[in-house]
């Protein structure tokens, strides 16, 4: 039997110290019920411990920026977590923006209207979107290229508090509002274009009636 | 400013708008909860899901309703969302990402939230982190701060001893006991909790 108190210590003491402390090779010196114990021990001792003193430069060296930007925008947008969702999703599926929206687009029946869904699903990365304007059928194909429910989806662009995005910017200021452009959305010509298209008041087609309702 | 005090400047900045302000107490929950998420799903989930699991959870605690005039809620809620979304991860073949709140933060709104994720799967750590809970909640409150401070926040027995007005001994003495006391309710050698 394996002491594993004073594993705890150790791993308490290398966290504390500042450095790696991944739990899994602490875990990885001892099994079976051992094992389950450790591992009670250090959730427990995580569950308790200081959150991270705040530190400007390690943050930008975490990679964790687009993240939080990400969370900051779905907090302050009309689509509820999609803003931080859907770029994991693109991300996991190994999808670049303009390869969804050329998906989706014909999923939608609308290969010619690429322009006009990428500007769309740029909305809901953005939080501009208001989720419940957006037909099951666009979440439905949407869910089939990432790999998610359509219910899922719809989940995601609900769950936020009520209020949200009551003072949020229009999408001039959301385009204009990105650092750093994402090099991803390589048809943003396309897409200002399909803004100018949707914003001058041309008569909705069947691809405004599925993101927008009505 | 600790985690309580960021989410109720975010809640006010939140609600006045100001999105920049929001963007920097989002910036430090996240930075100050993430790697602490991640080691605790790491000992879950398999290395290639950890980051999404682990980015699920912190998105679910910052997006979800909390009260954060409470002293220790949102750590609180934190945890509970990380064993909620381990529970999703193993329950769901097709690894969905889950975001939103709990069913249970929305009493008889479940034909929208779905069911609440059982736990079925834990099995020993179940256990374990009750033996762990039965043990503290056994202690007075005097050896539950000794327990606090030699145990979870690492302090030598010496300088518990000093911070609560006990012996050194004593610090010992009420440490080994509260770990004789979780290996007697989690047994590792096979034998029955007593």
């Amino acid at each position: 039997m394996a002491d594993v108190h004073a594993l705890l210590e150790d791993y308490i003491a290398a966290h504390r110290g500042g450095g790696d402390a991944d739990p899994r090779e602490w875990l990885g010196r001892v099994e079976g019920r051992d094992r389950a114990a450790l591992e009670g021990l250090i959730e427990a001792y995580l569950a308790r411990a200081p959150m991270r003193r705040w530190d400007p430069d390690a943050f930008r060296e975490s990679g964790l920026a687009p993240f939080a930007e990400q969370v900051t925008t779905a907090l302050h947008g009309r689509s509820g977590t999609w803003p931080a969702l859907l770029p994991q999703l693109r991300d996991r599926a190994a999808l670049r923006r303009a390869e969804l929206t050329e998906r989706l687009a014909a999923a939608l029946g609308a290969p010619d209207k690429q322009d006009k869904v990428g500007f769309y699903y740029h909305e809901m990365e953005q939080g501009l979107l208001p989720s419940e304007g957006v037909d099951d059928q666009v979440l439905a194909a949407l869910g089939s290229i990432l790999g998610q429910s359509a219910q899922a989806l719809r989940q995601a662009g609900r769950s936020l508090l009520p209020g949200a995005g009551e003072a949020s910017a229009g999408p001039a200021q959301a385009f204009a509002r990105q650092a750093s452009p994402d090099p991803e959305y390589a048809d943003a010509v396309g897409a200002a274009a399909a803004r100018e298209e949707v914003s001058a008041g041309e008569e909705p087609d069947e691809i405004d009636r599925l993101f927008r309702g009505g | 400013m600790n985690e309580d005090d960021l989410i109720a400047y975010l809640l006010d900045a939140r609600a006045a708008g100001d999105r920049d302000a929001s963007g920097l107490a989002v910036s430090m929950l996240v930075f100050g909860f993430m790697e602490n998420i991640q080691y605790r799903v790491a000992m879950k989930v398999p290395p290639e899901s950890v980051e999404d699991v682990a980015k699920s959870v912190l998105l679910s605690a910052l997006a979800s309703p909390f009260d954060g005039g409470s002293v220790g809620e949102f750590r609180k809620w934190v945890g509970t969302i990380v064993q909620r979304r381990i529970a999703d991860f193993h329950r769901d073949p097709r690894r969905e990402l889950q975001t939103g709140p709990l069913p249970t933060e929305h009493q008889g709104d479940d034909a929208v939230w779905g069911d609440e994720p059982t736990a079925e799967f834990e099995g020993d750590t179940v256990d374990v982190r009750r033996a762990i809970d039965t043990a503290y909640s056994e202690l007075n409150q005097l050896h539950q701060q000794v327990i606090d401070l030699s145990i979870w926040d690492d302090l030598p027995a010496g300088e518990v001893a000093e911070r609560l007005d006990v012996s050194p001994a004593n610090v010992h003495k009420i440490t080994q006991r509260f770990r004789d006391r979780i290996d007697e309710l989690f047994p590792r050698d096979g034998n029955t909790p007593s």
